[in-house]
């Protein structure tokens, strides 16, 4: 299968020949395909902002490329305008970019520049506002009254009103109480399930990597130190804990078990798989005779 | 010996609307809650719940509009001692970024015993003994944006640290901070309450360190709804739930194993309890 993004020996240096320079990132290969959940993850510092800004042309690469559908991004202004329409950022702390009078004003502004037809726009908002949990009654009202929590959601859901096929999302989750955490991920897993769209993720939280993502990438340093499933990339608890990461509180559960003399099958990093581990343990003394 | 250090009393406040004609709406509606010397309280609550707006009457940056703030003993509404107030009460907040003003590491951590009028020899010590406390005194001489933003969060601690307060308030420190500054931050606090004999107060998001608090204060729609020992709220998992919170996730594996009948402990707060319970009732399958 071909990626819809594809990043190609990727590097970025901030303030080159001076004495501030600093390699952001170095060398990076990462595809990304139709679909799929990339949960990214690494230290703060490790280059995940400065990697999905290149994403949609928000900054240059010093070497390297990203291709779209097989194409430069950066090639022309055309393909420029092209990636932005069809690639969506949504950055930390998004709230602090609502400025329209209305919530709805808000959410038509990607569509809007996009010049799309007014009805189209009209539909896209609707269409968000549903995605996100804004309801109606919300839609005309300024953003500034509305919860962080809503807030938050109004910014999603004006990325989501370009209806982007890569739908990019940096700490989507972070200042949030539990409850508000879960809303935002079911708003991105409903966006991801509807649509197909391929879905990028960065997270401080292991354990929601864990949960929702399809595969991981996590950063060191400005280079992808290791990538794959949840299951590979949480079999290496030591190389994690090094990188100032951590592994899953079942994965910790789990291993200090095992030390215990109780061995669960594979690697567990979530709550479920953890009770159904440990039912199969429970399941197989009653199979006993 | 009364040992308490802050008394909050009947605590009412509002913010004022932009909007004459509007009706305020309470934030915080009747929040009576005692803090004793030395320990440390973790509190939760949803998002507007007022959580943040209780820590900020703590050090008087907001004064109550009913009721009252005592701390060590001063009245936050008494306007000549609101010097006093934040030199014992410091605050560290969410976003380190906004917290650091100098070029220089160890700048930056003069800054407040500077304006209080500390003498010269004696912050050069405040100073060095704060980057040693968070594990920073390597990185003295610095600058602070080339950090990491756990390492930034560190410095902005050592700042308050080096006004030697007797208590010190964590608005979501850890919000923004990867796992490795989580970790260092609850180590810190940890230090801080065993060592210097702080009181610390702990708002935060991540049941995980409510946990290892020896207080837990639930919040919810500007009023107290819990109180009580971390292993004692904790095992309120439906009611928590419904406020919009969770539960450590070592507890809820013993919750969702519990509803399926099988018989474990359903308060293990950490790892290694969780663990422990387990392989006891597991061992030999």
């Amino acid at each position: 299968m071909e990626p819809i993004l594809k990043i190609e020996k990727l590097s970025h240096v901030y303030s080159p020949g001076t004495p501030f320079e600093t390699a952001a990132l170095r060398d990076v290969d990462l595809e990304i395909y139709k679909g799929e959940i990339l949960g990214v993850i690494g230290h703060t510092g490790s280059g995940k902002s400065t990697l999905i800004q290149h994403l949609n042309a928000l900054i240059k690469p010093t070497s390297g490329r990203v291709l779209l559908d097989g194409h430069d991004i950066n090639a022309s202004k055309q393909s420029i305008r092209e990636v932005r329409g069809r690639v969506g950022l949504v950055f930390q702390y998004p709230e602090y970019q609502l400025f329209e009078e209305t919530v709805k004003k808000d959410i038509a502004f990607g569509p809007k520049n996009m010049k799309l037809p007014p009805e189209e726009i009209e539909r896209r908002v609707m269409k968000a506002a549903r995605f996100c949990g804004v309801g109606e009654e919300l839609l005309d009202r300024a953003p500034f009254d509305l919860s962080g929590g809503q807030k938050r959601r109004v910014a999603i859901a004006g990325v989501i009103a370009m209806l982007p096929e890569v739908l990019v999302l940096d700490e989507p989750m972070a200042g949030l109480d539990p409850r508000g955490r879960e809303e935002i991920m079911e708003n991105i897993l409903a966006y991801h399930d509807e649509t197909g769209a391929a879905i990028v993720i960065v997270t401080h939280s292991m354990e929601e990597a864990a949960r929702h993502a399809s595969r991981m990438a996590v950063l060191e340093h400005g280079t992808v130190a290791l990538s794959g499933t949840p299951e590979e990339v949480f079999s290496h608890g030591e190389e994690l804990r090094r990188m100032g990461l951590a592994t899953p509180v079942m994965t910790d559960v789990a291993d200090k078990l095992c030390k215990l003399g109780v061995k669960l099958p594979g690697t567990v990093y979530t709550v479920e798989q953890m009770v159904n581990a440990l039912l199969a343990l429970e399941g197989g003394r009653h199979d006993a005779p | 010996m009364d040992n308490t250090v802050i008394k909050i009393d009947d605590l009412t406040f509002f913010y004022t609307p932009d909007d004459e004609d509007a009706a305020p709406q309470d934030v915080l509606s009747g929040v009576s809650l005692e803090i004793e010397k030395g320990s440390f309280v973790a509190v939760l609550g949803h998002n507007g719940s007022g959580k943040s707006t209780l820590a900020r009457h703590l050090n008087a940056l907001l004064l109550p509009k009913g009721g009252s703030v005592t701390v060590f003993g001063m009245d936050t509404r008494d306007e000549a001692l609101m010097l006093e107030i934040r030199r014992r009460v410091g605050m560290v907040f969410q976003n380190p970024d906004n917290q650091i003003v100098s070029n220089v590491v160890e700048e930056d951590v003069a800054f407040a015993p500077e304006n209080l009028g500390v003498p010269t020899p004696e912050i050069r010590q405040r100073v060095d003994e704060a980057l040693k406390t968070v594990g920073m005194y390597q990185y003295r001489t610095h600058a602070p944006h080339l950090l990491s933003g756990g390492q930034k969060q560190r410095i902005a601690i050592a700042g308050v640290l080096a006004m030697r307060p007797k208590c010190v308030v964590f608005d979501e420190p850890t919000a923004m901070l990867d796992p490795q500054g989580r970790r260092d931050v609850m180590k810190i606090i940890g230090r801080m309450k065993n060592e210097l004999g702080s009181t610390v107060i702990l708002i935060t998001h991540h049941m995980e360190e409510a946990a290892l608090a020896d207080r837990v204060v639930v919040m919810s729609d500007g009023q107290i709804v819990m109180d009580g020992p971390p292993r004692q709220i904790f095992t309120r998992v439906e009611e928590l739930e419904a406020l919009g919170l969770t539960v450590p996730g070592t507890v809820k594996l013993m919750w969702e194993l519990r509803k399926r009948g099988l018989d474990v402990p359903l308060s293990t707060l950490t790892v290694d309890e969780c663990a422990q319970a387990l392989a006891a009732r597991f061992a030999g399958k």
